[in-house]
């Protein structure tokens, strides 16, 4: 089973205890404000990238769907605990079959997908519900549950957890205060903006404080300053010790950002820079 | 676990009223399907009585000739013969003055015109299987002292192969009707889930495990089969007391009734509830593999 102290972090970080959205004077460009906080993200204190044993590891992954189609052929890279990790590539490069396997929607034809130093595909069934408990996930499409409103949508995901009540009511409303949204807790998704319901989201796939955070486009639906926020808040969770998988197609933000990138074409793993931009230099 | 279960009956009935018209749908599906079959099931369980009824009275009578009736051992060896036949249950002996008597309470005015019996004293075999009517008759027939041996010929041979028509299309309707009971109620579940798949898929993905997630729909389809079935319940017993019992009343008599109201209600419920709670379970199987 895959444990939380596997992996080992720390919320408390000095500096990194509110996530909330600093206002930045609306003048600056998109640009501007990415370097920006490109720029304090730098400055500010963080938990160091572990040099330990990787948190997530593919070792020669291939994955194809039937006789034709290559999710991905041959792929190998490892990811360190606290690191950032920008996934680039064209649609169809395998970004989203990276992140199913790490989730084990289904498993790899060929190689190891490993967690935490654990083999997925040696993980039972009924094991994965506890693997993803460790995975908080972020979406393009947000993935909130309709019928529910905003503190309830982050509750289910301790409820699952079989997490008593009192815990619950206490950690939400915690949470949903560092995300900026605690004067929004009885309203619907419906009822909520774009950036706002990512930010439920973000609060749902943190409330746990899980090692690793995936995140498929979360800001693809957004608009381009919306998404600066958004991006504020993935800086300090990750500041915060928890290593972050981000798949993207947002050029400037990776280029302004100057973290790890690891870009997919086809399949194949086609770069892997420490400091990457979007496209090769 | 009390706590637990608490709260996934919140859950379902959180999510009964958040998707109301299903429930209404399915709700209504469950008893527009139970009050049918609980009609049917009153109505065939009367004709099917009503035929056993039939098979029970097949008997063969077997006539004795008048000059035999002074030789006690001669009548005795055609009661054995009978006695020893497969498939006779008893036999009761009929003498002429009570087969007079017998006649009497049927036809009194012309009975009480008669001076002496003119009727046969008689050996009555009581069948346990109505089928072997005729051997028994056979088995019999020719014997010193037997005038006739009758078993109703056409008339049971008719009785024997209308029953058996008649209790395979009881039968067989019951179970057409029960097998679209479930289809038309599966149906439904697989609809007000597939309507909900995206949910069940982000529950998946926060971390649910499979129980945590059909639990609620288990709990739900529970309920609207119980609600459904006790409206239908309601409504048969409504229909019952108005004109359906008047109506079964005719076909009732002595021993042939239908199923008990009481325990058609309790079939009705346990169908409601199991149709509903473990259709939602299994319904579910295919959209957890997420």
């Amino acid at each position: 089973m895959l444990k939380r102290d596997d992996i080992d972090i720390t919320w408390d970080t000095p500096g990194a205890t509110t996530i909330a959205t600093e206002e930045v004077p609306r003048a600056l460009t998109r640009g501007e404000r990415l370097a920006q906080l490109a720029l304090e993200d730098e400055q500010a204190p963080r938990v160091e990238v572990g040099s330990g044993p990787p948190v997530i590891a593919f070792e020669g992954v291939t994955k194809t769907y039937g006789e034709s189609i290559v999710g991905l052929r041959d792929l190998s890279v490892s990811i360190a605990r606290g690191e950032w990790v920008f996934l680039v590539g064209p649609s169809g490069s395998g970004k989203s079959t990276f992140i199913k396997l790490l989730l084990k929607e289904f498993e790899p034809s060929k190689g190891a997908v490993l967690v935490g130093g654990r083999n997925l595909g040696k993980l039972r069934r009924s094991k994965v519900p506890q693997l993803r408990r460790n995975m908080g996930c972020v979406f393009q499409d947000f993935k909130l549950l309709p019928n529910r409103n905003v503190y309830q949508n982050v509750a289910y995901a301790l409820e699952v957890q079989g997490k008593p009540r009192e815990d619950i009511e206490e950690k939400v409303p915690e949470m949903l205060n560092l995300v900026g949204l605690g004067e929004k807790l009885e309203r619907f998704p419906h009822e909520l903006s774009g950036g706002e319901q990512q930010r439920v989201s973000i609060a749902r796939a943190f409330v746990n404080h899980p090692p690793i955070l995936i995140c498929d486009e979360p800001t693809g639906n957004l608009d381009p300053d919306t998404s600066v926020g958004i991006m504020q808040l993935l800086y300090r969770i990750n500041r915060s010790g928890t290593t972050v998988v981000m798949a993207t197609h947002d050029r400037e933000m990776v280029d302004k950002m100057r973290r790890r990138v690891i870009a997919l074409e086809h399949g194949r793993l086609v770069r892997d820079e420490r400091r990457g931009g979007y496209v090769e230099a | 676990m009390e706590k637990r279960f608490q709260f996934f009956v919140v859950e379902a009935l959180r999510s009964l009223r958040n998707n109301f018209a299903t429930t209404v749908a399915a709700t209504v599906t469950v008893v527009i399907v139970l009050f049918f079959l609980g009609v049917f099931l009153l109505i065939g369980s009367l004709a099917y009585s009503k035929v056993e009824q039939q098979r029970k009275e097949v008997r063969v009578r077997v006539y004795l000739k008048d000059r035999v009736l002074s030789d006690r051992p001669a009548v005795d060896a055609i009661g054995a013969r009978l006695k020893g036949t497969p498939g006779v249950k008893r036999i009761d002996f009929v003498s002429r003055e009570e087969a007079r008597a017998i006649m009497a309470k049927r036809l009194p005015e012309i009975v009480a015109t008669l001076d002496s019996s003119p009727f046969p004293a008689e050996w009555d075999a009581y069948l346990s299987n109505p089928d072997s009517a005729k051997s028994v008759a056979a088995a019999v027939k020719g014997m010193p002292g037997v005038d006739e041996a009758d078993y109703g010929k056409s008339r049971t041979d008719r009785l024997l192969r209308n029953a058996t028509i008649i209790e395979a299309v009881i039968g067989g309707l019951v179970l057409v009707l029960a097998i679209s009971a479930v289809l038309l109620i599966a149906n439904t579940i697989r609809l007000s889930i597939f309507a909900r798949r995206r949910e069940v898929e982000v529950m998946k993905l926060v971390g649910a495990t499979n129980w945590f997630v059909r639990l609620p729909f288990m709990i739900e389809g529970l309920l609207c089969g119980i609600l459904g079935a006790a409206l239908a319940i309601s409504l048969l017993g409504a229909a019952y007391g108005f004109w359906l019992s008047d109506f079964l009343k005719l076909g009732e008599n002595g021993d042939t009734r239908p199923v008990g109201f009481a325990l058609l209600a309790f079939l009705l419920l346990v169908a409601g509830a199991v149709l509903g709670g473990l259709g939602s379970a299994l319904t579910m199987r295919r959209f957890l593999r997420v």
